[in-house]
Order: structure tokens, then C-alpha cells, then sequence
């Protein structure tokens, strides 16, 4: 496996059009997207698109997620940033779960297939005390998540993920990513906003029909 | 429940859910990525024979084919116009290799056959390619998976191709893969790209057999050609050697043995 360095050398010269650089790039990607693209599908699959060749649809979707990072001379890989901190693999995987979740779902929404989810949200943080409970609050946090995950750039995932799930100080989280404190303050109350947002919008959706 | 509450509920369902992700796809990512072992592999097909979830998620996970990503690669690479760096680049080689050959020539030959070469590099100013010879051919899509084991129509497989003088071109060739039944004659396109590749020219070249393969005595050619030049199955199936040797295109074969289910 080639290093990250040797990645980010490879990748710019693709974007400057060197034909051999562009066919290690798709070597080292694909199997990332492809992953990423299998974990959604799976998690995803229901109804009539379930009798389909699995292999075939991951490809397709693969293909998708590939042609939408390169097109307009790459402009969604271009927006990667090194800097930022988070890996150009970790970023195509981003972008490509989110792409084929984003694809996923317009033929079918979690949000409006299970309405009772909807109705159960919990005014309560979760705890363990009511395992059913505990099992429908999990549940819905995981459609919260999903949401994020939609809403968020690449960039924003990556600082919820330094600064909740792994609990980093803001201090850790600047000197992570090179951002000033101030930027990851700002972070901090965005994603407290969007969070709170989404869960009012689920909240208020009380399962009925959306358009698709 | 409040602003902090939520956030700290998301926090932890976002680490129970990589944590509970990580198990449950851990074997078939490393399916994709090609690190599982030949135990390993069977167990995971076993388990896909078993149970529809399982065989979805094996039809999932199991390697997108090497014509995937070439087919990829020429639908993306017109995507990207070359940088005027690249393109004084590419024109540098073409030089440089068309000015080694002429002075080649020039030094091993007549004046006149420096001139008559000089009009061909003109024509044609493209490093010949050197003679490639075939390692052993072994099934699966790594090299680590084992020599020797039988090889299944419809399957993949991979094989290293040495170049046997150092090739400074060899990112601008492409393997080409044939299969030719030997009774009766008969030869069948098998889709191949360059795994890995070297800088002597050398690749690693997978692919993955025709479907409709009988069992029996074949032998796998691989053509390393520049794009454009490779020789036709017809070429392949009139030729009574194993070595097809061109300018812009060279021919290895290797004998193998197919098996089908």
C-alpha cells in the first residue's frame, strides 16, 4: 500500500492530466469507494431493487461516485484540502458513502418508510434503563446521524468527528487541524445548531409524506 | 432533551456505530482489498453458499474487475485536459526516445539507414517494446495466493510479465490477454489490466478467465502492446508459435489448466 505522501504526488499529478498517474489513482480509490458504496447498499436494500444483481449495482454506483468526484475537471477531488487533516482516502470515502447514500435514498427514505420512529423520538437522552426504548432511541440517533452525515462537507464531518465522538478539546482539535481556536469554537456552535435543527425537522415531520 | 444532551447521545451513537461497522464489515473489507488469505476466502464463500445476506454481501464485496478500472480510466481521463506542463512532458519523451533510437541506429548502421530511420521515428516515434516473459500464472487476484492451485473459467487471475532489457516506456504500454484452447483450436479475449508496474517495464497483470472456458490444456497470452497495436485473436490463433514478436507490440504465453466447477 503506498504512503500518504505518495498518494497526494500521484493525485496531483492526475489532475494535471498525466494518464499514468490517473490509472494508480483509480487503482488506490477504487477499492475505497467500492466499500464504502457496498456498506450503503447493503444497509440500503429493500424492495424491488432487491432482486437485482448486487455486484452490478455496486459497480454502477461505484461508477457514479467516480464520475461525480472527476467531472467538471475534478472539482469535488480538488476541494480536498491536506491540510484540513483529514486523508485523501478518508475524503473519497466521505464523499462516496455520502454520494451513494444521497442516490440510495432518492428511491427510498428511511425517514418517511418508518414513521413510528419518527413518533418515538426521545425527549430523554437514552439510557439503558428501557432496553426497547433504549433500541428506538439508538435507532433514531442513527437517522440523526445519517442526516449529518448528509449535511455536513467532508470538512465539517471531520471536525464533528474530532470533537464529539472522539472528544478532542477545541485546543487538540485546533492544533489537529491547524484551524485557529476561534474557528473551532465557531465549528462547535454550528454543528450544535445543525443538530438541533435536524432533530426539530424530524421532530416536526410527524412521518408524513415528504417529497422525494 | 437539551442541546448538549443530544450532542453527547450523538457522540456516542456515532462510536458504537463505527465500533459495531468495524466488526460487521471487517472480513468483507478486507475481501475488497484483496488481504484475505485462501482459508480465509473459502470460509467467506462457504458462508455466502449458505445464506442469501451473506452471498449478497460476498457479490457486494468481492473485487470490482481490473476492466472496471480501465474502463474508468478512459472515461475519466478526457475529463482532465493535460497541464501545459504535461504536455511538454509527453512531447519531451517522444523526443528523447525517437533521438536514443535514431543515435542507435546511426551508430550500428549505414547513413542511409540513420535517414530511413529517422523517417520512421517520425512516423512512428514510439521505444520498441522489449521481449516479455511470463512468471507462473496462479489463480485468485494476489500474488500471495499460492502457486499451483487450479485455474477455474470465469475466475481471476494474475501473473507477473519480466521485461527482460529495462523499458523506460513501459507506463505507456497496456497487457492485452488471450486465452487459446489447444484441441480444438479456439481463442477467447479475457479481460486484463496492470496490477502493478515497475520501473523496468516489468507489471503485474491481472485478469480473469472467460466464463465459457471448457476444461482442459490452454495457454494464457499475454500481448504488452502501446494501445492501438496489439494483435488481433485471429493473429493469435494463426500463430503457431508462443512468441509473437513486433516493434510495438510483444506476445508471452504460458501454459495452464483449466478446470470449470
Amino acid at each position: 500500500m503506498i504512503d500518504s505522501n505518495e498518494l497526494q504526488a500521484i493525485l496531483k499529478r492526475a489532475l494535471s492530466g498525466d494518464q499514468a498517474a490517473l490509472r494508480s489513482l483509480i487503482d488506490e480509490i477504487t477499492p475505497v469507494i467500492q466499500k464504502r458504496v457496498a456498506r450503503a447498499l447493503l444497509s440500503y436494500r429493500q424492495g424491488p431493487s432487491a432482486g437485482r444483481d448486487v455486484h452490478q449495482e455496486v459497480e454502477d454506483l461505484s461508477q457514479e461516485v467516480l464520475q461525480y468526484l472527476f467531472a467538471d475537471n475534478a472539482r469535488v477531488l480538488r476541494r480536498w484540502d491536506p491540510e484540513l487533516g483529514l486523508s485523501l482516502l478518508n475524503y473519497v470515502g466521505f464523499v462516496g458513502e455520502r454520494r451513494a447514500m444521497g442516490i440510495l435514498r432518492g428511491k427510498r427514505s428511511p425517514w418517511i418508510d418508518d414513521p413510528t420512529l419518527i413518533e418515538e423520538l426521545p425527549d430523554q437522552p437514552y439510557s439503558g434503563d428501557n432496553p426497547e426504548r433504549a433500541a428506538a432511541s439508538r435507532e433514531i440517533l442513527r437517522l440523526l446521524l445519517d442526516r449529518l452525515k448528509e449535511e455536513l462537507s467532508a470538512e465539517g464531518w471531520h471536525m464533528f468527528d474530532l470533537l464529539l465522538p472522539q472528544d478532542l478539546t477545541p485546543e487538540e482539535v485546533a492544533q489537529e487541524t491547524g484551524k485557529s481556536l476561534a474557528a473551532v469554537y465557531q465549528w462547535q456552535s454550528r454543528l450544535r445548531k445543525l443538530a438541533r435543527r435536524l432533530r426539530d425537522e424530524l421532530s416536526n415531520s410527524n412521518g408524513e409524506p415528504q417529497k422525494p | 432533551m437539551d442541546d448538549t444532551g443530544l450532542l453527547r447521545d450523538l457522540a456516542r451513537a456515532a462510536r458504537e456505530e463505527e465500533a459495531e461497522e468495524r466488526d460487521r464489515w471487517d472480513r468483507w473489507d478486507r475481501l475488497t482489498d484483496g488481504e484475505l488469505s485462501p482459508e480465509e476466502e473459502a470460509e467467506l464463500q462457504e458462508l455466502a453458499g449458505n445464506s442469501a445476506e451473506s452471498h449478497q454481501a460476498y457479490e457486494a464485496f468481492r473485487p470490482l474487475s481490473p476492466e472496471f478500472r480501465a474502463k474508468m480510466v478512459a472515461e475519466i481521463g478526457p475529463l482532465i485536459p493535460p497541464s501545459v506542463f504535461v504536455r511538454w512532458r509527453d512531447a519531451f519523451i517522444r523526443w528523447r526516445d525517437a533521438h536514443l533510437f535514431f543515435w542507435r541506429a546511426a551508430y550500428s548502421g549505414s547513413g542511409l539507414a540513420a535517414a530511413a530511420t529517422t523517417l520512421i521515428l517520425v512516423l512512428r516515434p514510439l521505444a520498441p517494446i522489449p521481449v516479455y516473459t511470463l512468471a507462473e500464472v496462479i489463480p485468485g487476484v494476489k500474488t500471495e495466493r499460492g502457486e499451483g492451485a487450479a485455474l477455474f473459467a470465469g475466475e481471476p487471475f494474475t501473473v507477473d510479465a519480466h521485461a527482460e532489457k529495462k523499458f523506460g516506456n513501459g507506463k505507456a504500454v497496456e497487457p492485452y490477454c488471450f486465452v487459446k484452447i489447444v484441441q480444438p483450436v479456439a481463442v477467447h479475449a479475457a479481460g486484463c489490466s496492470a496490477l502493478k508496474r515497475y520501473e523496468n517495464g516489468s507489471m503485474t497483470v491481472q485478469g480473469r478467465l472467460p466464463q465459457d472456458l471448457p476444461a482442459g490444456r490452454a495457454t494464457l497470452w499475454v500481448v504488452i502492446a502501446y494501445p492501438g497495436h496489439q494483435p488481433t485473436a485471429e493473429a493469435i490463433e494463426a500463430s503457431p508459435g508462443a512468441l509473437l514478436q513486433k516493434r510495438l507490440s510483444v506476445t508471452a504465453s504460458k501454459e495452464i489448466e483449466i478446470r470449470t466447477p
